[in-house]
């Protein structure tokens, strides 16, 4: 039974500090694992979530030059960190700090995804959100998703490269600046 | 490179099986078979019977916190490894032992970002010191070299020297020769004038005795002696001053012995300063020249 699209609310959801959602998909980004902290604060049951793709929480406040930014680096090999804000079933929202990673087999050949998602600090959100917001906006200004994402995705290289800096070291920023409980 | 780079924070399956093994306790066992064997991938399934369930989702527990320690600390090491410093071990949804030592990597990643800053900063003042030795030496090179030239230059000068003393010298001794003979001219007038002197007085003599007619001769007689008188006078003046011009030249002589010795000393150690200097072996120019070629090596 597929469950129907959620209606964003303003309702924000949380889990505890010491808690990790842990979920695991395959190539395709389809659910193979979700823990019982993803399964609570996603307000889906197992059965739900389990063979569905992980784009089922995706919110719309999104920008998904993240998730293209993510999706280039896990399939490349490496692993991502990115403030993602998340959509329960119930339509609330949650805030979570993702940790992408590649599962290969023992021949090094990737088998899967895994994440896990640690409880960001309210004010690495408030770091996030505006650059969110910038590219956001850049999408709504495009009729197709792929034009959209294109766009967004050459505004967030521009944005990065005017720093001086690369997504890493710019998610990395935030994190060291604002994570201080993470350390 | 880029192989271990590919790999951090992935975790490799031994035995690639479903995510979720369904069933009972076999189920279970099997997952703890394969966590064992290094498969994080493997988790259980929802069961029926409550206390199943209930260590099923335990050991998922476990193999989350497993997984994400696994991952977290193969990746943070792999990139402090690198140099890429800025990322952390995230300590936090990790409990206990594993955030004693997710704490200890990220200690350890504090003393490899700052042994690779005083590194960085050593190869940095390394880099300042040697070209300064570089820019050092080129001067060293470059002046020896000009000493070199300048020493040299300055021995052609003293043989030039040397050379227009030997002609001085040579005119002394012609002076000197010129001065003998005038003494021995002097010496030839002196006895004209002597013997003149005594013809003068006898011929005074033979005036007298010859009375009247006598006079005028005597008149001439007189007159021929004080000649006598007054060249035998200016003579010995002449021969006073030759003598002096004699003296003059030998002190001449002596004092140009004197600086043909000092020239010499001179012309010593300008072959010294241009072969200590110049590009010979042992040269300062070729010493500074091999310094520079050295110190390069070293800077690339």
């Amino acid at each position: 039974m597929r469950p129907p699209a959620a209606r964003p609310t303003s309702q924000e959801r949380t889990f505890a500090r010491e808690e990790i959602i842990v979920s695991k998909t395959d190539l395709r980004g389809h659910l193979t694992y979700a823990n019982d902290v993803f399964v609570r604060v996603s307000g889906y049951t197992r059965r739900e979530l389990l063979g569905r793709p992980h784009s089922l929480i995706r919110h719309p406040d999104m920008p998904r030059a993240v998730f293209r930014t993510l999706w280039d680096t896990v399939q490349s090999g490496d692993e991502i960190f990115a403030y993602v804000k998340n959509l329960a079933a119930d339509g609330s929202f949650y805030w979570v700090l993702a940790h992408v990673t590649p599962s290969t087999d023992a021949h090094g050949v990737p088998v899967g995804y895994h994440s896990n998602r640690r409880l960001p600090e309210p004010a690495a959100i408030r770091a996030v959100e505006p650059v969110y917001a910038l590219l956001l906006a850049e999408e709504q200004r495009h009729p197709t998703g792929n034009a959209a994402v294109d766009a967004s995705s050459a505004l967030l290289r521009d944005w990065l490269d005017e720093r001086r800096t690369t997504y890493d070291e710019w998610v990395w920023s935030v994190i060291n600046a604002h994570e201080g409980g993470a350390r | 490179m880029r192989q271990l780079l590919r790999r951090s924070g992935t975790v490799t399956v031994v035995d690639p099986g479903p995510a979720t093994s369904t069933g009972g306790l076999d189920a279970i066992v099997d997952v703890l078979h394969r966590a064992a064997a290094g498969d994080f991938e493997a988790r259980t399934a929802e069961s029926d019977d409550p206390a199943l369930d209930e260590a099923g989702r335990a050991l998922n527990s476990l193999l989350d916190v497993v997984d994400a320690f696994v991952r977290e600390s193969g990746a943070a090491l792999a990139a402090s490894a690198r140099g890429r410093f800025h990322r952390t071990f995230v300590e936090r949804g990790l409990p206990g032992a594993y955030r004693d030592g997710a704490r200890r990597i990220n200690d350890a990643r504090d003393l490899l970002r700052a042994a690779d800053e005083a590194a960085t900063e050593e190869a940095e003042v390394r880099s300042v010191i040697v070209a300064q030795a570089v820019e050092v030496s080129q001067h060293v090179a470059a002046a020896s070299t000009e000493l070199g030239a300048s020493a040299q230059s300055l021995r052609g000068t003293v043989s030039a020297g040397v050379d227009e003393l030997g002609t001085t010298v040579d005119l002394v001794h012609r002076l000197e020769d010129a001065s003998t003979r005038i003494d021995e001219a002097v010496t030839l007038i002196l006895e004209v004038a002597s013997r003149t002197r005594l013809l003068a007085l006898n011929a005074t003599i033979e005036a007298a005795r010859a009375g009247e007619h006598g006079k005028a001769f005597g008149v001439v007689a007189d007159e021929v002696r004080q000649l006598s008188d007054r060249v035998a006078a200016s003579s010995a003046d002449i021969s006073a001053q030759v003598d002096e011009a004699q003296a003059v030249s030998r002190e001449v002589s002596t004092s140009i012995s004197r600086v043909a010795a000092l020239i010499a000393e001179i012309d010593a150690e300008a072959t010294g300063v241009s072969s200590a200097a110049g590009h010979a072996e042992g040269g300062l120019a070729r010493m500074a020249e091999s310094l520079r070629a050295d110190i390069g090596r070293f800077a690339e």
